[in-house]
C-alpha cells in the first residue's frame, strides 16, 4: 500500500464574510484579497510541509494545477515540482499534473516533464488531467466544445514526443509542428508512469483501462460517495478482460489525525470548515461550461469534479456528520487506521493521496497530524495489497547514479 | 407544417427542418438556444411566406457539429441546404447566432439572399459593451439570461413542466455547447470586416431587454452594413422570437414584403 502527501495550497486568508460577499473562489475571485507578502511565507510553509512529508517516509509528494483561484495556488505545478526535485532524494514527485489541453504546443509538457524526470533522477509521476471547467474554459478560454478532443490529441502528441527517437512532423487538428524533437528525454522508459486524475467523467475509465494508466479519482465528497465511480472503473477493467490491480487506482482523502477525537474536532475541524465553506465556494455558472461534460456523463448523473452541485456537500455539517458521511477521516491514530482500512478495501485502491493539510491549517498543526499519520497509521496499513505488483510508481536511477545537490550554506543577511 | 429531413450529400448526416406556409421562400436561422419546434413566430410568418426552419448542425436532432469548425463551414452548409431544396434565392431571417450565420451568408453569397432581417445579432465584440456571458450561467437555469423577464423561461422553454428536467438540461447543454463552439470565449467572429459586402437590403432588430447582446451593438452592425435600417423591440430579451413572437413575425414579414 502506498501513501502520498498532497497539498492543494489554498490561500488561508479569505475573510470570514467571503461566502456572503463574494460569488466565487474561482475565475472572478477578487485579486485584492491576495497579499503577496503573506504569499511568500505561505509558499515556503507549503513546500516545507511537502519536504517534511518526504522525510517521514511518504511514498510521494504531490502538486497540481489551478488558475485564477484562491483554492490552490499552483498555476504552474512544474515550478513546484522543480523545487521539490532539488530538495528531496527518494520520494516520488507526483505531478498531478499539467492540464495538457492548455499548453500550446503541448510539446512544452513533454519537455518540462522530461526535465523534471531527469532532474529528479527518474522519480516523476506524470499526471494528465483535463482540468476543471473553471480552469480550462473560463480562466484559460479553452473551448468546451473541443476541450476533450484537444486533450486527446495533446496526449497522443506528448506520448509520441517521448517515445519516438526520430524527428517527426505532427499534422494535428489543434497542433501543426513540422519538427517534433524534444530535448531532454525522460529517464524512465518508455516514459514516466501516467496517472489520470478524473472527476466524474465515465470516458476516463475506458481511457485508463485500455491504456494501462492509473485512474486517480479526486473528490472532496469523501470515500463513501466514491464507490460508484471507483467501482465503475474496476468494472470496466474487468469487462475488458484485464486483471484487477489495486495499484492502478488511487483516491484522494482529507484526513485529520490527533491525540484524541476531541482535539481533532476542536483544534482541526475549523480548518476543514474553512475549506468547505470558502475554498469550495464556486459560482455554479463557472463549474460546468456547456460541453465540458459529455452527454453520456451528464446522463449517468455524475457530478463535476469540483464545484457544481456537489461542492456545497459538507457546508454547515458538524464534525460528526463529516466523519460519518466520509467527507473527513478523522480521529485518533486507531480510529484513522480503521477508517483508512475501510477506504482502501472498499474502493480497492493501492494509492491514497493523503490530504493532511486542509484549508487554513497552520503549519505546526499540520506537521503534528502528518507525523502521527506517518508513525502510527501508515505502518499498520502497509501490508494491504501484498502480492500485487505496483507498476504505476516511478523507477528511479540506482543510488550510485543519483547526483547530490550542494547543501544550502549561506545564512540570510539581517 | 411538416417536419422533414434532407441529406446534403451522400453519406452525410441528415438536416432536420420544418417547412410550412406558402409564398416567397424564407430561410429562418434560429438563435443560440435552438428551436422550440414550430414556434408561434414562425407560424405567423408562414401565413405569408413559405418558411424553412432548419436546426443548425449540433442543435436539436441535427447532428454533424464535429464536421464544422468555422463560420465559413456554416455558410457552406446553408448554401448546400438551399441547393438541396432547389432554392435559388431566399429572404433570410436570422436570430442571435443565426443572425451571424445569415450575415455571413449574405456577405459571402450575395446572389442567394433576397432581403435580410437580423434579430439580436451576435458576432461582434466591443470591450465597452460586455453584456452577460450566456455560457457562464447557473446550469440548471442556463437560459434565463436570454429573457427580459426570466420567469418567461418557464413557459416558453420548459413548456409548463411537460418536459423532463434532466432531459431539458441535457438538451440545453447540448445546444449551448454547439453555440460555444463558434462563440467561445468571446463572440468576436470577425464578421464585422465582411459586413460591407452585404448587398441584400437589411434590417437590424435589437431588443430593449437583451442582456446578452445589449442593444448598443445594433448601431455598430448598422454602420457596417450599407443602407441598412434598424429597429428596437420593447419588452423582449435576447430571444425576441419567444417573448414577442407577433412583433418578430410582423417586422420580418413587412421587411420582406417591402419592394426592393
Amino acid at each position: 500500500m502506498k501513501f502520498h502527501w498532497f497539498n492543494l495550497m489554498p490561500y488561508p486568508y479569505l475573510p470570514d464574510d467571503f461566502r456572503q460577499n463574494h460569488r466565487s473562489v474561482w475565475v472572478d475571485v477578487d485579486s485584492r484579497l491576495y497579499d503577496p507578502v503573506k504569499g511568500h511565507r505561505i509558499y515556503h510553509d507549503y513546500l516545507d510541509l511537502l519536504e517534511f512529508a518526504a522525510e517521514l517516509g511518504f511514498d510521494g509528494i504531490g502538486v497540481n494545477e489551478h488558475h485564477a483561484n484562491a483554492y490552490g495556488l499552483m498555476p504552474s505545478p512544474a515550478l513546484m515540482a522543480a523545487t521539490l526535485a532539488r530538495r528531496t532524494r527518494d520520494v516520488s514527485i507526483v505531478l498531478l499534473g499539467m492540464s495538457i489541453a492548455l499548453y500550446n504546443p503541448p510539446t512544452r509538457v513533454a519537455e518540462e516533464m522530461a526535465m523534471l524526470d531527469v532532474i529528479s533522477g527518474g522519480r516523476l509521476i506524470a499526471g494528465f488531467p483535463v482540468g476543471t471547467s473553471m480552469d480550462t474554459n473560463y480562466a484559460f478560454g479553452a473551448n468546451p466544445a473541443t476541450l476533450r478532443e484537444r486533450y486527446q490529441e495533446n496526449h497522443d502528441l506528448i506520448i509520441r514526443a517521448w517515445t519516438d527517437p526520430d524527428v517527426f512532423p505532427w499534422n494535428g487538428k489543434f497542433n501543426k509542428l513540422r519538427y517534433v524533437n524534444i530535448w531532454p528525454r525522460p529517464i524512465q522508459k518508455p516514459h514516466p508512469p501516467i496517472w489520470i486524475p478524473g472527476g466524474g467523467s465515465i470516458e476516463t475509465w475506458d481511457f485508463c483501462a485500455e491504456r494501462g494508466y492509473n485512474y486517480s479519482y479526486l473528490s472532496f465528497s469523501g470515500f463513501k460517495r466514491a464507490a460508484q465511480l471507483m467501482n465503475g472503473f474496476h468494472d470496466r477493467v474487468a469487462e475488458l478482460g484485464l486483471p484487477f490491480n489495486p495499484y492502478q487506482a488511487s483516491f484522494a482523502q482529507q484526513i485529520i489525525v490527533a491525540e484524541s477525537e476531541a482535539e481533532a474536532e476542536e483544534s482541526y475541524f475549523p480548518h476543514a470548515k474553512y475549506f468547505f465553506e470558502r475554498c469550495l465556494h464556486i459560482y455554479p455558472g463557472f463549474a460546468d461550461a456547456p460541453g465540458y461534460r459529455t452527454e453520456a456523463t451528464i446522463l449517468a448523473g455524475l457530478k463535476a469534479q469540483v464545484g457544481g452541485v456537489s461542492s456545497g456537500g459538507a457546508v454547515g455539517k458538524s464534525f460528526r456528520q463529516c466523519v460519518d458521511e466520509g467527507f473527513l477521516i478523522a480521529g485518533t491514530p486507531d480510529q484513522v487506521t480503521e477508517q483508512m482500512e475501510h477506504l482502501i478495501t472498499s474502493l480497492r485502491v493501492g494509492h491514497v493521496f493523503c490530504l493532511l493539510h486542509i484549508g487554513d491549517m497552520p503549519r505546526e498543526k499540520c506537521e503534528k497530524s502528518t507525523r502521527l499519520f506517518a508513525e502510527k497509521v501508515m505502518p499498520r496499513l502497509r501490508h494491504l495489497w501484498q502480492g500485487y505488483e505496483d507498476r504505476w510508481s516511478p523507477k528511479p536511477l540506482p543510488a550510485q547514479l543519483m547526483a547530490e545537490p550542494r547543501p544550502i550554506r549561506q545564512p540570510v543577511q539581517a | 407544417m411538416e417536419q422533414l429531413t434532407i441529406t446534403l450529400r451522400p453519406g452525410s448526416v441528415p438536416v432536420h427542418f420544418f417547412r410550412g406556409g406558402a409564398g416567397e421562400p424564407v430561410l429562418y436561422l434560429h438563435h443560440l438556444a435552438g428551436l422550440q419546434g414550430w414556434e408561434p413566430a414562425i407560424d405567423e410568418l408562414a401565413t405569408r411566406f413559405e418558411v424553412f426552419a432548419p436546426y443548425h448542425p449540433g442543435w436539436g436532432p441535427s447532428q454533424g457539429l464535429e464536421d464544422l469548425d468555422s463560420g465559413l463551414d456554416l455558410v457552406l452548409h446553408y448554401v448546400d441546404f438551399l441547393d438541396a431544396l432547389g432554392l435559388d434565392r431566399v429572404h433570410v431571417v436570422g436570430h442571435s447566432i443565426g443572425a451571424w450565420i445569415a450575415a455571413e451568408l449574405a456577405a459571402i453569397r450575395p446572389d442567394r439572399v433576397n432581403r435580410l432581417a437580423l434579430f439580436t445579432p451576435i458576432g461582434i465584440w466591443d470591450d465597452a459593451i460586455r453584456g452577460e456571458d450566456p455560457f457562464a450561467q447557473n446550469p440548471l437555469r442556463a437560459t434565463e439570461v436570454l429573457f427580459a423577464d426570466p420567469a418567461r423561461r418557464e413557459n416558453l422553454i420548459l413548456r409548463d413542466g411537460t418536459v423532463d428536467p434532466l432531459e431539458n438540461y441535457v438538451q440545453e447543454m447540448k445546444d449551448l455547447k454547439a453555440a460555444a463552439k463558434f462563440l467561445w470565449p468571446i463572440p468576436d467572429t470577425g464578421v464585422i470586416k465582411r459586413l460591407p459586402r452585404i448587398k441584400a437590403p437589411t434590417i437590424l432588430v435589437g431588443a430593449s431587454g437583451d442582456r446578452v447582446v445589449p442593444p448598443a451593438y445594433i448601431p455598430i452592425w448598422k454602420a457596417n452594413i450599407p443602407g441598412s435600417e434598424a429597429k428596437t423591440v420593447l419588452d423582449a430579451g435576447h430571444l425576441v422570437n419567444l417573448e414577442q413572437p407577433s412583433r418578430f413575425a410582423t417586422i420580418a414579414g413587412s421587411w420582406f414584403l417591402r419592394p426592393n
